[in-house]
């Protein structure tokens, strides 16, 4: 009996510690998808959050989709708190997936670490937050997210992982990337460029940071109509937290290729006869990157390709001189995007991540100042290229 | 007597032991201080485990001198009837620390991502219940316990882990001593309050796990497998962020599988591994209550134990929720302590163990 009672009072005090279950259901919350900043008027920044609609049971299927606000504000922790009373709304960043910043927000040192440090510690965003940089303001760019085939924000960034993996024309940066970036001496960051279809190409030069002007596609420019107005292509190079300059997508693929991240793509090649050739090009494996400091810091990279030329179906050469003209044409182009990086002062070619192999401690890494010696490295980069005579058959076929 | 002892297999100890040296291992980690010059945190917990295994050795040697069946026995031996209380009283106090660190963290990761617009005091009552039965009831639920949640709670770490493969960077490892011997030593020292606290429970409980022997065998097997995992973890992690950044986050377990470069297939991975991490945190906290209590009623001559491991065991719960407050006397204090506690851990037992050996060598 007595332990009949003392079940009962201990059932009785568990039942008191609901101090949980609250009334606040899932739509008290209004869950930042994604977040856009711009440089505002009368305050510092604008702060634009696609909200995620939340469906219930009494309303409508049309109620489905995203809800786009934005605010004046000096910061995200004030636009979070702005936005929360007005709407009313608990704003949430548990959910994040994408955070939009307007190129002119970039071109201030310390500025990308103003809008981002804080917040994304205080706030909970997830360090897997995909980085954008756009052209366009940052709020027509999540406005031209939405279309009529409601693509929500997962599919999109899942798809654009999807494109980076096909084609190598676009980088994908997340914070943690961005923040190893911009509070280490390690490498320098690359953002992929976005911007509204119509407005981005009036927005950039013609040409990119390494001169490339032949079938040089950056942010939005692409010749593509959809109702979906955002599109993206290209790289914003950053030296810390500040914009350097841009990349489109051909010296984005070659840069993927250096660093090791690129896995296929299509290429557009001029063999020194002045013929052009589109090569489809497939890492065979990781590139092997032989690093040493003194006296000079140097790097030999060798990037085993597998190449198979599309078109024209049969170049009137031998194997071996295509098989050369596909490795000069990278080479080239991989010396030139190397020197303009070290012109810009960025190394977005990510040397460093072997330059501090070199080191015993962080106190020897930190004091060597890496930033200051960069731009007088040297690289030899060699292209291992093996050509396919057929990309879909084995070889038994 | 009513020391709700009983008697555990050695699976049960292991079992025990392996998920406190993992839970304190990853969620007593001051981040700040290991990860503020560099990335040797894996080495740094590598040399605590065998360091913190090398000492209860020398304990163990001092039991088996003195014949004495647990620790408790050993202070009152060495000490004698007067000062063995105020020596349990100190290893107490260490292990309410040890006990209440993992929780912290816990409670921080539950209040700031789960229960968001709840306060923490209410999150934390839920702990009290499981803590005050695990330690009230005694070793054999204690040891139970752990043995029924062991696999589980040792595959979540590792599932958490193998989601977060395509974030790990063999780069974010170097320089690959961290800040150099140095650092790496004195932050050893000091970690060895992440694995102590496990060992010495078993010796504690030395007469529930058959002796010293027993004891040291399972304290070896649980600091070898345990300080593996650890440092399996802590490796992993660093190749997941870099230094600088790992300094900034108090939880990254918590945090690894939102750092890859997609998360939205395992959104949900984060929360649903947490239970089952907070399940070793619980363990742990209600094993460390029993154990403190047990000393200090063994070297006091308590009959009962009760009072005194409910006593504990709110009192850990009542340190981890005081923890999130906003209190700035306890958090200096625990600023002060937690460079200290490692001796204050260690300090008493291996004393005792010296003076035990050479008292017996004078009776000898």
């Amino acid at each position: 009996m007595k332990r009949f009672f003392a079940c009962l009072l201990a059932l009785g005090l568990l039942l008191t510690c609901a101090g949980c279950l609250q009334t606040d259901s899932p739509e008290h919350f209004g869950y930042a998808l994604a977040i856009g900043f711009d440089r505002g008027e009368t305050m510092p920044y604008v702060v634009s959050l696609l909200l995620q609609k939340t469906k219930t049971d009494s309303e409508s299927q049309n109620n489905s989709g995203f809800l786009l606000v934005k605010s004046e504000c000096r910061s995200l922790l004030e636009a979070a708190e702005l936005l929360s009373a007005s709407l009313p709304l608990e704003i949430n960043f548990a959910r994040t997936a994408l955070i939009v910043i307007n190129l002119s927000l970039l071109t201030e040192a310390g500025m990308l670490e103003e809008l981002l440090d804080v917040p994304v510690s205080r706030l909970r965003i997830r360090y897997n937050t995909m980085v954008l940089s756009s052209v366009t303001p940052a709020y027509d760019t999540l406005e031209g997210l939405s279309n009529e085939l409601d693509p929500s924000i997962g599919r999109i960034c899942a798809n654009l992982e999807s494109y980076r993996d096909r084609t190598g024309l676009l980088p994908l940066t997340n914070l943690t990337g961005l923040f190893e970036a911009m509070r280490g001496e390690l490498y320098d960051a690359m953002i992929p460029l976005c911007g509204v279809t119509n407005e981005a190409p009036k927005a950039l030069p013609t040409r990119d940071s390494v001169g490339t002007h032949e079938y040089a596609y950056i942010g939005g420019s692409l010749l593509v109509e959809s109702s979906m107005k955002t599109s993206l292509a290209g790289a914003v190079l950053l030296r810390g937290g500040r914009m350097a300059g841009f990349l489109d997508g051909q010296n984005v693929q070659l840069a993927m290729m250096i660093m090791g991240d690129y896995r296929q793509g299509r290429r557009r090649i001029v063999t020194p006869s002045g013929m052009e050739l589109t090569v489809f090009l497939r890492a065979d494996k990781r590139p092997r990157t032989r690093f040493t400091l003194s006296p000079i810091p140097s790097a030999a990279v060798t990037i085993p390709l597998v190449a198979y030329v599309e078109a024209p179906g049969n170049p009137d050469s031998t194997e071996q001189e295509t098989i050369r003209a596909i490795q000069t044409a990278l080479k080239n182009d991989a010396d030139n995007l190397l020197a303009c990086c070290k012109r810009l002062g960025c190394d977005t070619l990510r040397f460093g991540t072997h330059a501090v192999k070199c080191f015993r401690s962080t106190e020897g890494w930190e004091a060597y100042r890496w930033k200051t010696v960069y731009p007088a490295m040297r690289a030899q980069f060699d292209f291992d290229v093996t050509l396919l005579h057929s990309l879909n058959e084995s070889e038994l076929e | 007597m009513n020391l709700r002892q009983g008697r555990i297999g050695n699976q049960e100890a292991v079992a025990m032991a392996f998920l406190s040296c993992i839970a304190c291992g990853v969620f007593s980690t001051n981040t700040k201080l290991t990860y503020a010059a560099g990335n040797g945190s894996y080495l740094v917990s590598a040399f605590s485990a065998t360091l913190s295994l090398l000492l209860v050795t020398v304990v163990a040697e001092g039991m088996r001198r003195a014949r004495c069946k647990n620790l408790a026995q050993l202070y009152r031996y060495a000490f004698g009837p007067v000062l063995s209380a105020p020596a349990a009283f100190i290893t107490l106090i260490a292990l309410i620390y040890a006990a209440a660190m993992p929780l912290v963290r816990l409670l921080m990761i539950m209040n700031h991502y789960i229960y968001i617009l709840d306060n923490v005091q209410n999150v934390a009552l839920y702990l009290i219940p499981c803590v005050l039965t695990l330690a009230w009831m005694g070793l054999e639920i204690i040891g139970r316990t752990a043995r029924l949640f062991f696999v589980v709670i040792v595959l979540s770490f590792f599932v958490a882990l193998i989601i977060a493969i395509p974030a790990y960077a063999p780069y974010r490892l170097y320089p690959l001593l961290g800040n150099g011997l140095a650092s790496t030593a004195r932050l050893s020292l000091m970690g060895i309050n992440r694995f102590f606290p496990a060992l010495i429970g078993l010796f504690i409980c030395g007469a529930g796990v058959h002796g010293v022997n027993s004891s040291l065998r399972c304290a070896s097997i649980a600091a070898f497998g345990g300080g593996l995992v650890v440092v399996v973890i802590q490796l992993l992690l660093g190749m997941t962020f870099p230094y600088y950044i790992l300094s900034d986050i108090p939880a990254p377990l918590y945090r690894l599988t939102m750092a890859l470069p997609s998360g939205s297939m395992f959104l949900r991975a984060d929360k649903v591994l947490l239970f089952f991490w907070l399940l070793s945190g619980l363990v742990t906290a209600g094993y460390f209550a029993y154990s403190g209590a047990l000393l200090f009623s063994g070297a006091s001559n308590m009959r009962d134990i009760r009072p005194a491991s409910a006593a504990v065991a709110l009192t850990v719960c009542s340190v981890a929720l005081m923890g999130q407050l906003n209190l700035s006397a306890f958090h200096a204090a625990v600023s002060f302590l937690q460079d200290k506690v490692w001796a204050l851990l260690v300090l008493p037992p291996l004393l005792a163990a010296v003076l035990a050996m050479l008292k017996k060598r004078g009776a000898a």
